[in-house]
C-alpha cells in the first residue's frame, strides 16, 4: 500500500509538471508567432505609408498584442518592442521635442509657387479631411527634398534624421538660400505638431503648405541652377 | 492572473485618465490580493486532503487493508500533490509578477511619450 502511495504521489508531481511544461512550450509558441507578425520592416512601411489609420493599426494588431509578461520574460521581445517604440517616438516626436506654436513668416517675394504633383498630393489628403496624414507627406516631401539636395551637394546625412535637423545641417554648410530656412522651419514645424497629434486647424496646414510650396520651388530652381 | 497586453496600455494612455501609473498600480496590488487568497486555498486544500492520508496511514493495518480504501487514498494523495504544486508555482510566479509590474510601468511611461498621437488615433477610430 505504500508503495502505491508513493507511485501515486510521484504521478501527481509529475502530471503537475507536464501541466506548466505545456504551458511554457505555448507562451513560447505564442511569443514566436507574435514576433513573425511584428517584423520591423512592416513597421517601417507603416511608418513611411503617412497614413495615421495604418501605424495606428499596427500598433493595436502585432505591437499591442504583446503581452506585458512576455515583454519582462522575453528578451527577443522586449527588444522588438522597444525598437518600434523607439522609431515611433522618433517619427511622431515627444511633447518635450515638439516646438510650440510660431508665426508664419512673411513669404519673400522672390519666391515663386509652381504646381508640384508632390505637393499636389498633401493638398488632397487636406481636401479629404485627413490633416495627420496629409502633415506626414508633407514632411516626407520636404524631408526628401533636402535629402536629394544634400546627396547632390556631397553632404552625408545620417540615417533616420528629421526634417529639421536636415535643414539645420544644410544652413550650417551653406547651402541653401536664406530666404527660404523660415518658409521650410514653418511648414516643418507644423507638420511636427500635427503628426505628434496637436491640435493644428485647417488654415494653419494651408500655410504651412503655401510655404513649403513656395521654399520648395526656390530650391527646385537654386538646384537646377547650382 | 491578469493577461495585460501592451493595447491595454496605450488604450490607458489614450483614454487620457489622469495619472494612469496609479491606476496600473491598483490593478497590480488586486491582482496581488487575489493570488495570496488562492495560494492560502490551495495549500488549504492540499493539507485538508493530505490530512486523512496520513491519519489512514497511522490506523493501517495491512491484513485488513481494502484495494477499495488503497484506491481512494492514492486518488486523495494525487489529487493533494498536484493542487499543492499549483499553490507552490503561484507563489513562484508572484517573484515574476514584480517584474512584470516594473515593465509595465517602464512602457507606460514610453507610451506616455506619444499620448497626442494615440489620442489623436483613438478619437479618429472612434469617428469611423
Amino acid at each position: 500500500m505504500i508503495a502505491e502511495l508513493l507511485s501515486s504521489a510521484v504521478a501527481g508531481l509529475v502530471a503537475s509538471l507536464l501541466t506548466t511544461a505545456l504551458r511554457a512550450v505555448q507562451a513560447w509558441r505564442d511569443a514566436r508567432r507574435k514576433l513573425r507578425e511584428a517584423e520591423i520592416s512592416e513597421f517601417q512601411d507603416a511608418l513611411n505609408s503617412d497614413s495615421l489609420s495604418s501605424l495606428g493599426g499596427y500598433l493595436d494588431g502585432p505591437i499591442g498584442s504583446f503581452l506585458v509578461t512576455e515583454y519582462a520574460d522575453n528578451a527577443a521581445v522586449k527588444a522588438r518592442v522597444n525598437t518600434f517604440l523607439a522609431r515611433l517616438e522618433q517619427f511622431v516626436g515627444t511633447t518635450s521635442t515638439v516646438s510650440r506654436p510660431v508665426k508664419p513668416p512673411a513669404i519673400p517675394d522672390s519666391q515663386e509657387s509652381h504646381s508640384d504633383p508632390e505637393l499636389a498630393g498633401v493638398e488632397l489628403r487636406i481636401q479629404e479631411g485627413r490633416p495627420w496624414d496629409a502633415l506626414a507627406a508633407l514632411r516626407r516631401v520636404i524631408e526628401n527634398r533636402l535629402i536629394a539636395l544634400a546627396q547632390k551637394r556631397g553632404v552625408r546625412i545620417p540615417q533616420r534624421t528629421g526634417a529639421g535637423r536636415i535643414l539645420q545641417i544644410l544652413r550650417q554648410h551653406g547651402i541653401l538660400n536664406e530666404d527660404v530656412i523660415p518658409s521650410l522651419r514653418f511648414a516643418i514645424d507644423v507638420a511636427n505638431r500635427g503628426v505628434h497629434g496637436l491640435e493644428i486647424n485647417s488654415d494653419e496646414v494651408y500655410e504651412a503648405l503655401r510655404h513649403a510650396r513656395g521654399a520648395l520651388s526656390a530650391l527646385g530652381r537654386e538646384s537646377s541652377i547650382g | 492572473m491578469i493577461r495585460l497586453t501592451i493595447r491595454d496600455l496605450i488604450d490607458l494612455v489614450a483614454s487620457g485618465v489622469p495619472n494612469p501609473e496609479s491606476r496600473l498600480e491598483r490593478v497590480y496590488d488586486w491582482e496581488h490580493a487575489r493570488r495570496l487568497e488562492l495560494v492560502k486555498w490551495l495549500l488549504a486544500s492540499s493539507i485538508a486532503l493530505f490530512a486523512p492520508v496520513v491519519i489512514a496511514l497511522a490506523k493501517s493495518d495491512s491484513t485488513t487493508d481494502g484495494s477499495g480504501r488503497t484506491w481512494w487514498l492514492t486518488v486523495t494523495l494525487f489529487l493533494a500533490v498536484c493542487i499543492a504544486f499549483a499553490g507552490a508555482l503561484v507563489v513562484a510566479h508572484t517573484k515574476r509578477r514584480y517584474r512584470s509590474y516594473l515593465a509595465a510601468q517602464a512602457l507606460l511611461g514610453e507610451i506616455r511619450k506619444v499620448a497626442p498621437f494615440l489620442e489623436r488615433y483613438r478619437q479618429k477610430s472612434e469617428s469611423q
